[in-house]
């Protein structure tokens, strides 16, 4: 196969010069660290390296660029894990089961399975990348705006499998998400919405604002609370590495999700928060081994983690093929391709410049594995966090939600936000509403909106389109199954309900 | 921090002043030859990442050189650019040592209730970018030429899509102007950028797009889209091949375009000693290799047809927004 042989030739490439590693393993680790401060995301990470790529040989400098992005991503789950604060959007999902497996003290196995699960994700995205990305490609144009509006409406059933034990309370923290995300300038007809006259809410309520006030202050908040109470601090078993039964029965899971990341990160548009949540609903879906999801199973992990790192090398296929970024990482990326000369397009990968592409993977390939290395490394120290006790703990998550909250766009208003939806997420896990259905309403709620409009502008208000194009079809009767599925076992937990009721006395935190 | 700046910058201002006075405005005053004396904050109203941000980087890290001091470049981005640019507008010392990228939005927005302020809040000193509208469409498209197009779009009026960056932004607008050179109707699709429009057009859903020529000059390299019309006087250096509206017989000249500015009010010695070091750093190879890269034209203008020329601009975006109502 020659794609191989492009592909040892950048390994080839890659391992004659070790500065090249070097470079990629502080890039490894500079985009952990940063993916691990809630508010700081791997794009802006990304977009603070740019300008010294430009000094950089090529080579290095896009290697460092893809280091940095997939170790942000990576780096988001420690703190979802240790502390149910997600570090990017990315790992919302991660902590619905990561942070309990803390609470029973299994931290370094959560962690080792997050680093494990995104270095799998990220190599399986990888190859896909290597060797189908102009096939990829030219099918995710299929993918149009009544595409994005049934998948954004798919997306919307996953709001049962986080829904906890309320459906109800679940379906009403989504449609509080999605009224949040109503608000600003509508992005059709241009008119303002539920701003109140305040210009701060022209531009609309941001995401990770929100992320980093319905988990970061509200986890703080719980905390709080539970310290005045009696409460036994969490133990650190032994083990430190995720051990091969895990492994064994995640294995399914972890090539579900690779894959469902590497599509969903094919598809401009789209990104890795909504791959690592459409991957967790799948997992739900299947046997659920010994522990229930949502109580500290490791396949929500892995579910989640090997999503969001495949959607990293997924997202670079419209990148490098078509000079389309799916999202806000990408974008950066492809201003460094640009910057260096190279053209994306097909040709990118049989031109006078394939040599440095394939370094270019080659390089997302050893970023990896750096990130299995490292990661796993460091999280034998991470762990150690959960023996801080909470009247540390607190004042400095409180810390870094505000420095973070700020940081995104260096606006108060977003800190006001933060602690708004801090106070509401409060509130909503006291009275047992989930708030992951709130995050999933923001996340989906404009994208369906927009492309609902956007296709019946285009179709002068002709609905047909969403139901006579193959790509939607495929998701209607997904959404339909999805929903089938959320009935029966509804209906199955109404049976059991009194067996169940009882169990989980830790169970008050934001999921 | 913050705190500490301005009374700095209060200092720094009337110290300035004073020096105007102590050489009675005779031209070559000492106080502004020292300037500048401390870094300079750089303020971008877009996120990292983006096309602005891209250029104020380069521009950055250019045009410390010449200054002699760092640039330090910090994104306040939120509500299509309100917030950067409002706190330049209106609560930003016009010492020098806070600047921002302008693009037309400044002259227009605040026509649709956007903005709170307007062209007359700011002091522009360089115009360093300009790039013009095209109307790009897909290779296998069945229009050749911008007449075939308009013949099209005259028998079905309104049956052509055509994507932009937002409603009442400057490519929904250019959309209006060719509209209007032509005498057609089109539907104005808004997209969440280039890109998204960029997938639309190949992908088929959408007919055209109407967006800066830089934006579509990869997929044109690439063979994937055509060009039917550049919004330029003249044929651009770069796709000679590429006709434009003018010389199809349309009078279409639209495009958007970037510049150094700072709040209203500044010193004009601060700003002519600015104007040079921009002027002189833009025709250096470390700029230009930037701006090519990122297919960025490049188009320098200094402080005194910078002020006409963004006038008239405003003129016409204001007009053709009316239009649109």
């Amino acid at each position: 196969m020659e794609i191989f042989s492009s592909l040892l030739g950048g390994f080839g490439t890659l391992f004659s010069s070790p500065h090249l590693i070097a470079a990629i393993a502080g890039a490894v680790v500079a985009g952990m660290v940063v993916g691990a401060l809630p508010g700081l995301t791997a794009t802006m990470a990304m977009a603070l390296f740019l300008p010294f790529t430009f000094l950089m040989e090529p080579a290095t400098g896009l290697a460092v660029l893809m280091g940095v992005f997939a170790g942000g991503i990576a780096g988001g789950s420690v703190p979802a894990i240790l502390l149910n604060v997600p570090g990017t959007p990315a790992s919302a999902a991660t902590l619905l089961d990561g942070y309990p497996m803390t609470r029973k003290g299994r931290a370094g196995e959560a962690l080792s399975m997050a680093m494990f699960a995104s270095a799998v994700g990220g190599l399986v995205s990888a190859l896909l990348m290597s060797v189908l990305a102009p096939v990829i490609a030219r099918f995710a144009l299929n993918f149009q705006a009544p595409e994005f509006f049934v998948l954004a409406i798919y997306g919307l059933t996953i709001i049962a499998a986080v829904a906890g034990k309320s459906l109800l309370k679940g379906y009403i923290a989504g449609l509080i998400g999605l009224v949040v995300g109503i608000v600003g300038l509508d992005p059709i007809a241009g008119q303002l919405r539920l701003t109140f006259g305040s210009q701060a809410l022209y531009g609309g309520i941001s995401l990770i604002p929100v992320l980093i006030g319905v988990f970061g202050i509200t986890q703080a908040l719980v905390m709080v609370r539970e310290s005045s109470g009696v409460t036994e601090r969490p133990r650190i078993s032994g083990r430190t590495f995720v051990s091969a039964d895990d492994l064994r029965s995640s294995s399914g899971t972890l090539v579900r999700g690779s894959l469902i990341g590497s599509g969903i990160g094919a598809i401009p548009g789209t990104g890795t928060d909504i791959g690592a949540f459409l991957s967790y609903s799948e997992a739900r879906r299947r046997p659920k081994g010994r522990i229930p999801f949502g109580e500290g199973n490791p396949q929500g992990v892995a579910a989640s983690e090997s999503a969001n790192n495949a959607v990293v090398g997924g997202s670079m296929i419209p990148t490098f093929t078509l000079g389309i970024p799916g999202e806000a990482g990408t974008a950066v990326l492809l201003g460094g391709l640009l910057i260096h000369g190279l053209m994306p397009g097909p040709d990118l990968f049989t031109g006078s410049q394939s040599s440095l592409v394939y370094t270019i993977f080659a390089s997302f390939i050893v970023a990896n594995v750096m990130i299995l290395l490292l990661g796993t490394l460091a999280a034998r120290l991470f762990v150690h966090v959960v023996r801080v006790p909470n009247q540390v703990l607190v004042p400095v998550i409180l810390m870094f939600c505000m420095v973070g909250s700020y940081a995104i766009n260096n606006r108060i208003a977003d800190v006001y936000v933060t602690v708004v939806f801090g106070i509401l997420g409060y509130f909503m896990v006291t009275h047992e509403f989930p708030v992951s259905p709130l995050v999933l309403g923001l996340i989906l709620g404009p994208m369906a909106e927009t492309n609902f409009r956007r296709a019946m502008t285009i179709t002068h208000g002709d609905w047909t389109i969403f139901f006579t194009r193959p790509a939607s079809l495929v998701f209607w009767a997904l959404i339909v199954l999805s929903l089938v599925y959320v009935w029966r076992s509804a209906r199955q937990r109404r049976v059991q309900e009194p067996a169940e009721s009882e169990d989980s006395p830790e169970a008050v935190r934001p999921t | 921090m913050r705190t500490k700046f301005i009374p700095a910058a209060a200092a720094c201002l009337l110290l300035s002043a004073c020096a105007d006075t102590a050489t009675g405005g005779g031209g070559g005053a000492g106080g502004e030859s020292d300037f500048p004396t401390k870094p300079i904050t750089a303020v971008v109203a877009w996120s990292a990442g983006g096309g602005t941000d891209v250029m104020m980087r380069a521009f950055a890290q250019s045009a410390e050189d010449h200054l002699g001091q760092p640039i330090n470049v910090v994104n306040k981005p939120g509500s299509s650019g309100a917030v950067g640019w409002g706190e330049i507008a209106h609560a930003t010392q016009p010492d020098g040592y806070t600047l921002t990228m302008v693009s037309p939005e400044i002259g227009f927005l605040d026509e649709q209730g956007l903005y709170d302020f307007g062209l007359d809040d700011f002091t522009l000193i360089t115009l360093l970018n300009e790039d013009p509208a095209a109307l790009a469409v897909r290779a296998d498209a069945p229009w050749d030429t911008f007449e075939e197009f308009v013949a099209d779009a005259k028998a079905d009026p309104g049956a052509i899509s055509v994507g932009n960056s937002g409603p009442g932004l400057a490519w929904d607008l250019a959309t209006t102007a060719i509209e209007r050179s032509a005498g057609i109707e089109l539907t104005h699709v808004p997209y969440d950028g280039a890109a998204a429009s960029t997938q639309a057009v190949l992908g088929g859903t959408l007919d055209a797009m109407a967006f800066s020529i830089g934006e579509v000059h990869p997929q044109v390299e690439a063979g994937e889209m055509k060009v039917l019309g550049v919004a330029l006087a003249e044929r651009l250096e770069a796709l000679p091949n590429v006709p434009t509206f003018v010389e199809q017989g349309y009078d279409v000249e639209i495009g958007t375009f970037r510049g150094i500015a700072g709040p209203a009010g500044m010193d004009p010695e601060i700003v002519a000693t600015l104007n040079d070091a921009f002027v002189e750093m833009a025709e250096e190879d470390t700029f230009a290799d930037v701006m090519e890269n990122n297919s960025f034209g490049i188009r320098v203008m200094e402080t005194e047809e910078f002020q006409p020329f963004f006038e008239d601009a405003r003129d016409l975006y204001v007009d053709l927004l009316r239009e649109s109502e």
